[in-house]
């Protein structure tokens, strides 16, 4: 039972501070992207949330066919909740604004980018649009009223 | 030269199923479009999985939990033996061997389960973070296995002559010293 217990707290520790990571982190994220992009290229001007709106809801076609946008899945606003376009099964809201747990864990945005661009362009993003992205979900602050 | 027939055919055809399955999930699991590809290979591993502990409890010789029982101590010993190269002649797993076995059906286990709920996310246990922490470690703990099983089967495979991957294949092995022993004389080594 005392066994029990302990892996209890230490499984309630882990909640706590996951859920004390907040927007925070994504603003860092979001800054640190900028920064290497600006190294890549001088003439980046910083992040921009109208570039990366552009870039969510652009649907793209890969070479083998198969053609999405950031948006098919994660819906036009991304503090809805989204739908997997392949499995049909629900997706918590991207929007770090909505959902803190979002954009907290630096390498699991690494990850989860690399994947995703891979699906939807083919390849992976550029620091740029990384930056220009989550520039945009921070502008997502409120869910469509239907939900 | 002897001949022995070891693995059954429900051995065999699981073994391979499995391999399959697994390199499926594995080639999968980067991509959304492959996404119900992985699942159903995850499934299709986990069902293998509890195919072969049911055939696992029942009398199925070589097959059988019984004829290689889960020893850690053993396994230590049989590996400490085979690099004095001492090691007895097992006809079924050695003793290292059903190490791995056993751990590679655990962590199969825990692979497919923790898949099934990353799926399902929010559904019986709502730890996202957490479940999916659990199923990129225990799948690639899984990979890590199959390399440590495979390379056994290569050493084994040196050291008696044999060729066990073509024995998973045919279900026969090559026995060459005939000091046969019935499964539960395994424990007269130790």
């Amino acid at each position: 039972m005392k066994k029990l217990n302990f892996a209890l707290l230490a499984l309630l520790s882990l909640t706590a501070l996951s859920a004390s990571a907040d927007v925070a982190n994504a603003v860092k994220l979001e800054k640190k992207y900028a920064t290497f992009a600006k190294n890549a290229n001088p003439e980046y001007a910083g992040p921009s949330a109208v570039d990366g709106k552009f870039f969510f809801n652009r649907k793209i076609k890969l070479a083998n066919g198969k053609e999405a946008a950031c948006a098919s899945c994660h819906t036009a606003n991304p503090a809805d909740q989204g739908k997997h376009m392949v499995t049909g099964k629900p997706i918590k809201p991207l929007s770090p604004m909505v959902n803190h747990k979002r954009f907290s864990d630096v390498e699991k945005v690494e990850e989860q980018f690399t994947e995703h661009c891979n699906d939807i362009i083919g390849s992976d993003c550029t620091a740029a649009e990384k930056a220009n992205y989550i520039a945009y979900l921070l502008t997502e602050k409120t869910p469509s009223t239907k939900q | 030269m002897i001949l022995k027939y070891v693995w059954d055919p429900f051995v065999r055809i699981f073994h391979w199923s499995l391999v399959v399955a697994f390199a499926v999930a594995f080639y999968t699991h980067a991509s959304e479009w492959d996404r119900l590809i992985h699942i159903r290979a995850g499934y299709v591993a986990g069902a293998l999985i509890l195919a072969r502990i049911v055939w696992g409890l029942m009398r199925t010789g070589y097959a059988s939990f019984d004829s290689f029982p889960l020893n850690p101590l053993w396994a230590v010993k049989h590996l400490y033996r085979v690099m004095q190269g001492q090691a007895k002649h097992y006809i079924g797993h050695n003793p290292t061997g059903a190490l791995v076995i056993y751990a590679m059906l655990a962590t199969g286990l825990i692979a497919v389960i923790s898949g099934w709920l990353v799926f399902n996310e929010g559904w019986l246990i709502d730890e996202p973070a957490l479940l999916q922490s659990l199923h990129h470690y225990s799948t690639w703990g899984w990979l890590a296995l199959v390399v440590i099983h495979v390379s056994g089967v290569l050493v084994e495979s040196i050291l008696h002559r044999d060729n066990l991957i073509w024995a998973m294949i045919t279900g026969c092995k090559r026995v060459c010293k005939i000091n046969e022993r019935r499964p539960q004389e395994i424990k007269d080594n130790f």
